[in-house]
């Protein structure tokens, strides 16, 4: 993994420079011009969205952040299409290979993740390469408590009490470690969730390797598996968004722009962070006990390998840090191309290609697809023209 | 000379072995401008570090009638005690509003706040100018005007500035200059004052004292120091 890392930046360091200028030169021939038709295409459509975009930047745009017309209007089709996937996706998943609604139901899960992850790592600055430990940490509370004091209990107690465990084990990665600075907290949190794994797998009280296959899944039925997974998600879509718009949101950012500044406004940026680790172990351990009740099973390669961890931030990457809807959008993209688009292929191949992609993103557009588009769609102005 | 607000007693700081505060004692009176100046590593930058809490000292440090020894730095802000340091201390892609507000996040008085929001956007025009525009794309004497801006935002009574005129065109400095003594005889404010720029500080400051090499030279009025040969001679260049 670390060699992989080692490699990859290697790479990017050496190619960057060519690969900029041919960047430029494609920028300029292709994307601009496209950009232009396109936004002449799509000035109308904001034009007519525009008073509806008025309303609820009067309403609610405090709150939630304001949007032009046409940003509007993919936030609303996009939600719409999320809320009616039970009833499309088993119509268009065949042509993508089939069992469209796992992927769905499983992006909703990556989601949840990278969102989480992207209110802490993405709003701070302070990279955690461990959380795997912390949606692992609420899926190994569920099975304990099901192995171990009562497979009765009721999703509702095992799930809070795995939260409140995600919670503690964030606060004993956050105490000591959010006062580090420069590389240190990143590389303590990456010791953290190998350390996690290492234990899960060498006790067989915590499972072993196999883990635990006696947690049930919560449903069989897809369209319902579908929502108990995605209506959590837009509900945690919705909190951190709300949180990221607030002054909370503005300190976290502030902190990655200029931490000394921070405590200059007599601000103590190291409580900002433990709030941001919070506020980020809470969705994760929702996100475990999801994880939990989709796949029925709780073993290390699952919940808690470092790889998970990295696939958070891929995943956050791709669709635009410090945006929350973006890396939203980067798990659809990645898992719908993960499972769907690229589901002929093993599984090696598929990882490749999804890593290349990271690559890409990286390279080409450091802030991210979604995040790129969204200030695309802003850009277009109905009005003016 | 009215009450001391600000009162440095015997401060001594140590890098390493280096003895870079030797025995500094000042009293600021509330309201005065008070100027320190001193050449390029006389220790001014330290001794305002070690008011605002950034460096350990041995000595005596009383703002308001507390010893600051053991107030953390975020609580000696809010107690009014604002510093803005050499390095602006700015969020590059913060506009200059976001800024600003960034000043009064620990405040709870909205009034209070917003009243601030229109007294530095008067006080400073190029910034009400400027709302939107992000601080890293402004020019030096904006970035300055910003980084005392947002410093008053945190609602101080006493405000150390630490080189506010360093690299700036003369016309920016003048505009410095003027605001300071508009928020001096507007709000009351107390300034300290540490500037290499002795003609800025002597300019506007009612009282002054020289530093060199950790210690303090002289110390004195306005006049006294105007009289000064070697002031004169040394830091002003005027013969
Ligand atoms: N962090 C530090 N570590 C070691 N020496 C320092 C440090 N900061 C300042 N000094 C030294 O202390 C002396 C005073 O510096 P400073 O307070 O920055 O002076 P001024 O602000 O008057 O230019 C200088 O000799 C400088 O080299
Ligand atoms: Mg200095």
């Amino acid at each position: 993994m670390i060699s992989t890392i080692l490699l990859l930046g290697t790479v990017c360091s050496t190619v960057t420079g060519r690969l900029g200028r041919v960047a430029g030169t494609l920028r300029r021939q292709v994307l601009w011009p496209v950009g232009r038709t396109l936004e002449r295409l799509l000035a109308p459509i904001d034009r007519v969205l525009d008073p509806v975009a008025d309303g609820y930047n009067r309403s609610l745009g405090p709150y939630f952040g304001e949007m032009s017309g046409l940003q509007f209007g993919v936030i609303a089709v996009s939600v719409a299409g999320l809320l009616t996937a039970g009833y499309w996706a088993p119509m268009v998943g065949p042509l993508l290979g089939g069992g469209l609604l796992r992927t769905l139901a499983l992006a909703s899960i990556w989601a949840i993740f990278a969102m989480s992850w992207d209110i802490q790592s993405g709003y701070t600055g302070y990279i955690s390469f461990g959380h795997s430990a912390l949606s692992g940490a609420a899926g190994y509370t569920t099975a304990l408590l099901i192995v171990h004091v009562d497979p009765t209990l009721s999703i509702w107690v095992t799930g809070s009490v795995s939260v409140l465990a995600a919670l503690v084990v964030g606060l004993l990665i956050a105490l000591p470690t959010l006062r580090l600075e420069g590389p240190y907290f990143s590389l303590i949190t990456f010791v953290a969730v190998l350390l996690f794994y290492r234990l899960t797998t060498a006790f067989s009280s915590l499972g072993g390797i196999p883990g635990f296959g006696q947690p049930d899944v919560f449903t069989w039925d897809p369209m319902l598996r579908y929502y108990y997974m995605a209506i959590p998600m837009l509900l945690i879509a919705l909190a951190l968004t709300f949180m990221a718009r607030s002054n909370l949101g503005m300190i976290l950012i502030a902190i990655r722009e200029n931490e000394p500044a921070v405590s200059a406004a007599g601000l103590n940026p190291t409580k900002f962070k433990l709030w941001s680790f919070m506020l980020s172990s809470v969705p994760m351990g929702i996100g475990g006990v999801l994880l939990v009740g989709f796949t029925g099973n709780v073993d290390p390669s699952t919940f808690v390998v470092v790889d998970n961890s990295i696939e958070m931030i891929a995943i956050a990457v791709i669709g635009g840090m410090s945006s929350i809807l973006g890396p939203l959008g980067g798990a659809f993209l990645f898992e719908v191309l993960n499972h769907q688009v690229l589901h002929g292929y093993s599984t090696p191949v598929r990882y490749l290609f999804l890593w290349l992609i990271v690559l890409f993103v990286l390279v080409f557009a450091r802030d991210g697809l979604f995040r790129a588009i969204w200030h695309r769609l802003g850009a277009v102005r109905g009005e003016s023209e | 000379m009215t009450d001391a607000i600000l009162e440095i007693d015997d401060l001594d700081v140590y890098y390493g072995k280096s003895h870079a505060l030797k025995g500094v004692s000042l009293s600021i009176g509330e309201g005065e401008i008070y100027g320190v100046i001193g050449p390029n590593g006389a220790g001014k930058t330290t001794m305002l570090n070690a008011i605002a809490g950034f460096v350990d000292y041995d000595g005596t440090v009383r703002y308001d009638g507390t010893d600051l020894a053991a107030v953390r730095p975020q609580r000696i802000v809010r107690d009014g005690l604002v510093y803005c340091t050499e390095d602006r201390d700015l969020f590059p892609y913060f506009s200059v509003h976001e800024n600003l507000l960034m000043g009064a996040q620990f405040r709870d008085d909205r009034d209070g706040v917003r009243a601030d929001l229109d007294m530095v956007y008067e006080l400073f025009p190029r910034l009400d100018e400027r709302r939107e525009q992000e601080a890293e794309t402004m020019s030096g004497g904006e970035q300055q005007m910003l980084a005392v801006g947002r410093a008053l935002m945190s609602g101080p009574d006493v405000l150390m500035l630490d080189e506010p005129t360093l690299g700036l065109a003369p016309v920016i400095i003048q505009d410095i200059g003027a605001a300071l003594e508009t928020l001096q005889a507007q709000t009351g404010l107390t300034i300290l004052l540490a500037e290499q720029n002795a003609t800025f500080a002597l300019t506007h400051a009612d009282r002054l004292s020289l530093i060199e090499t950790g210690e303090i030279e002289l110390s004195g009025t306005h006049g006294e120091f105007h009289d000064n040969e070697y002031v004169r001679e040394a830091y002003v260049g005027v013969h």
